[in-house]
């Protein structure tokens, strides 16, 4: 079993096709959904985690190809610097996936990079400019 | 207001300093609640310090999105536990305090209502219905590891408790200016 997060674009008019029920069907994929935008008429977006054995997720990404849906694994990162960050706890208010946390006994940051879904909210909150986007494998 | 005055001496920025006068929008005059403590922003404190003593461990430039450039300050004030007044004061839990919930995104920022902080510290609280999350903007751990600190110095006697060499006075309100639109169109 393996687990990977991808990035799918859809293209326009693909909202009535149903993608996420062949992938758990047919490839026995378990898929957790990150982030997903779709607009009626535009392309759409979704952020997935997929789990599966690694012939069942090369499958279930050539079929999801084949329908015009791009699948880029999701590389980027945030990073955080954790020896300038002062706890001041700004970003842990725009973290929805729960992965900037403040531990309640101490008051200091805590970042979980399993729960990070790269929505980069963080960015843009910290006063200190401590995350930073990687692009990195 | 009992302990902290003009020539107090206070630890800042990772440093000794000194409270100096009464900061921007010192007002004694906003309502208290039932245990004594200003329900908003009320006294504040003109400091001042050596900058070259300083260090970035408890001073660092800072920009909120949307608002501007800022500066976190560490700062560490002793309070003399000299009377039962004053020991009732430092007992005031986070229950007890109160401060007012503003809307910046409205002109005039409106106030919202009124929550403690002791909520605020739960990570959630409630205005008008609707749960909003919370957090301090402020570092506690910061806060802490400066009371530390400060408590080490007063130990080891390398910092002194000063007397004030004058108490604010307890009588002031604020006129604020108004706010005018234009002048920054083009
Ligand atoms: S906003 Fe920046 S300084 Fe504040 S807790 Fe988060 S990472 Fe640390
Ligand atoms: S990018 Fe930042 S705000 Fe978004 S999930 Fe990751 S840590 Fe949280």
């Amino acid at each position: 079993m393996q687990k990977k997060r991808y990035v799918l674009k859809f293209p326009p008019q693909s909202g009535d096709q149903p993608f996420s029920y062949h992938l758990v069907k047919d490839f026995d994929i378990r898929i957790n959904i990150l982030r997903a935008e779709v607009w009626p008429g535009k392309t759409g977006s979704l952020v997935l985690e997929l789990e599966g054995t690694t012939t069942n997720l090369k499958n279930g990404i050539a079929y999801l190809e084949e329908n015009q849906v791009s699948c880029e694994p999701l590389n980027k990162k945030i990073t955080w610097d954790h020896v300038r960050c002062i706890s001041c706890g700004n970003c842990t208010a725009v973290c929805f996936a729960g992965a900037l946390q403040l531990d309640p006994g101490k008051w200091e940051l805590q970042f979980d990079p399993e729960k990070c879904i790269v929505c980069e909210l963080c960015v843009p909150a910290c006063p200190l400019n401590l995350f930073k986007i990687d692009f990195r494998e | 207001m009992k302990t902290i005055g003009i020539g107090t001496r206070i630890f800042l920025g990772g440093t000794q300093g000194f409270v100096v006068w009464p900061g921007t929008q010192f007002n004694t005059s906003k309502p208290k609640n039932e245990h004594g403590v200003p329900m908003s922003n009320s006294a504040t404190l003109a400091v001042m310090g050596n900058l070259k003593e300083m260090s970035s461990e408890f001073l660092q430039a800072a920009y909120y999105e949307k608002y501007g450039v800022s500066l976190f300050v560490g700062i560490g004030i002793p309070i003399p536990v000299l009377n039962a007044d004053i020991a009732k004061c430092v007992s005031i839990r986070n229950e007890q305090i109160q401060t007012t919930v503003l809307d910046y995104g409205v002109e005039g920022t409106p106030a919202l209502g009124r929550v403690t902080y002791a909520e605020l510290r739960s990570g959630e609280i409630e205005v008008q219905g609707k749960k909003i999350r919370t957090a301090p903007v402020s570092s506690l751990s910061k806060a802490r590891k400066i009371a530390e600190i400060l408590k080490q110095s007063i130990l080891a006697g390398e910092f002194e408790i000063s007397k004030p060499v004058q108490m604010f006075p307890t009588n002031t309100s604020l006129k604020s200016l108004k706010e005018i639109k234009g002048g920054d169109e083009k």
